[in-house]
């Protein structure tokens, strides 16, 4: 497998008197696309920032392809962070910027990155400052595509970006990387949009680590139930239900864990059950009420 | 499957690319510098011949000011903002310091001479005109005058990437209270550079020399431990 892998162990950072990780463990898996979710403060743009070597961890052990990040020029070499809009001096312009990359970044790809300008609508004669939030974001996945480091890491890069530009990013990230496997970590809020191209999943919250899996393991962990109003209602009347709706007589349950006669009592009662949504099991796992059960 | 690595262009050391991005900055500033001050130099050089009754006192010297403070002035601003580029570019802080430090240096060394050879072009007007030409006070050669200029310029570079990442690191508060104990000693030798003798002058120079020596320290310490700040 092609790609930087990631091993954390008792991660702390501290801003002052604030924790924003608190002896974390995890492991990102080499050449694999990981989400990184969470909510605002739960210490993924810290946690990223520590694996691209932006900022020192407080204590603990960070290994990015066996080695620790920080002042190391070979990983920093092939780690690229890109927070929002990227790390770029508005004042240059756009082509000089992507210069200045491709002198830096063994595996940068000009022919992708000139594909990428177009695909975003993007002028390279402009200075990043006068454009707009979400062409700013473009430009930021531009850099972070076509830089192709083993190791990328894309922070919230969607911010600002309409819609269509954003399904057209997943396209060509999922593309590139089929082409040119890489380690990917992705963090974004949109985790509906994002969820068809992840393979593993880590969820911080509060500067710890509540889950880390692979994406299809989480989404077994849970299913969604539809049919008649009355017939989900009684499947789902003593189970954990993490989301709910309903079209005039038809309802959906979503549900967390599972039983062995899920299938055959399902299929009595002419219900459909599916996967469940990463998003809502996301809320669920995030909601303050589920961590004080837990 | 393996990655495929297409092979760009031919990479420069990080140290070289980084020297180069400051030098970049610091030739378009040159650009405006030079093109005005050659031109202010000249109707200094013409009022001067028509207004004074005897003409002995080069017009070019009293340069040596603006050429301390705006490649100063750059290179605060550059310490300040290109910190997160560089490391999102996948460089060391260490290469940072040593190029932005080699480009100080080079934009000094660049001003010296180009700061000689408007003297140089002057002193040839003067000649022609049947002028007298000197610089700096009764006691100082050109030589010693354009070598403690040229310490006052590396001094003043090397002062400016301080200066920035002072800023960057420790806030307003900090970056201003440090700003005279690091610019101080550059206005000193802007005071006396045009007033003292050849000796004094060498040893302005000497002086000079050390505070960026001590400048550049201060500056690699400051940059190796700094962080690139959040996105706002």
């Amino acid at each position: 497998m092609s790609g930087f892998g990631v091993q954390v162990r008792d991660l702390t950072v501290r801003y002052g008197s604030t924790t924003a990780l608190d002896a974390v463990s995890f492991d990102i898996q080499p050449g694999a696309i990981t989400g990184l979710l969470g909510r605002n403060g739960s210490g993924k743009t810290t946690a990223l920032s520590v694996l691209a070597a932006f900022l020192r961890k407080t204590s603990g052990t960070v290994l990015v392809d066996g080695e620790e990040p920080w002042e190391n020029p070979r990983v920093m070499s092939g780690t690229g962070l890109v927070r929002e809009s990227g790390d770029v001096i508005a004042e240059r312009r756009i082509s000089e910027t992507l210069r200045m990359v491709a002198d830096r970044r063994p595996a940068y790809d000009p022919t992708l990155a000139e594909k990428l300008l177009d695909m975003f609508e993007l002028d390279p004669t402009t200075r990043p400052y006068k454009l707009s939030r979400g062409k700013k974001s473009a430009f930021g996945v531009v850099v972070g595509i076509a830089s192709r480091t083993p190791l990328t890491l894309l922070d919230e890069v969607h911010l600002g970006m309409d819609a269509p530009s954003r399904y057209a990013f997943y396209d060509v990230l999922l593309q590139d990387w089929l082409d040119h496997p890489r380690t990917i970590v992705l963090s974004s809020h949109l985790i509906n949009e994002i969820e068809r191209l992840l393979e593993r999943v880590l969820v911080l919250d509060r500067g710890s680590v509540l889950v880390q899996s692979d994406a299809d393991s989480l989404r077994a962990s849970g299913m969604t139930v539809t049919g008649a109003s009355a017939d989900v209602e009684a499947f789902v009347a003593d189970r954990d239900v993490v989301a709910r709706q309903r079209l005039g007589s038809t309802a959906q349950a979503t549900v967390v864990g599972a039983r062995p006669d899920d299938e055959r009592l399902a299929r009595e009662s002419g219900l459909e059950l599916g996967p469940v949504p990463l998003q809502d099991l996301f809320v669920h796992l995030t909601d303050p009420a589920t961590e004080a059960a837990r | 499957m393996s990655t495929t690595v297409i092979a760009g262009p031919v990479r420069r050391g990080p140290v070289v690319l980084t020297a180069r991005w400051f030098l970049t900055a610091q030739l378009r500033l040159a650009r405006w510098v030079w093109g005005v001050g050659v031109v202010l130099v000249a109707i200094g050089v013409a009022v001067y011949g028509a207004a004074a009754e005897t003409v002995d006192a080069s017009v070019a010297q009293y340069g040596m000011q603006a050429l301390c403070w705006l490649p100063l002035s750059v290179f605060i601003g550059q310490a300040l903002g290109y910190l997160p580029a560089h490391v999102a570019s996948g460089l060391t802080r260490r290469s940072l310091s040593r190029g932005a430090t080699v480009a100080a240096v080079g934009t000094a060394l660049g001003y010296g001479v180009a700061f000689a050879l408007v003297m140089l072009v002057e002193r040839t007007v003067y000649d022609v005109f049947g002028w007298t030409w000197a610089v700096g006070s009764d006691g100082a050669s050109t030589a010693s005058f354009l070598v403690a200029c040229t310490a006052a310029f590396v001094l003043s570079s090397t002062a400016g990437l301080l200066v920035g990442i002072i800023y960057l690191r420790h806030g307003g508060w900090w970056g201003t209270l440090t700003l005279p104990l690091v610019v101080g000693p550059l206005v000193a030798l802007m005071v006396f550079i045009p007033i003292v003798d050849d000796e004094q002058l060498f040893l302005a120079a000497a002086v000079a020399v050390v505070g960026a020596v001590v400048a550049a320290a201060v500056y690699d310490r400051q940059v190796r431990g700094a962080t690139v700040p959040p996105k706002r």
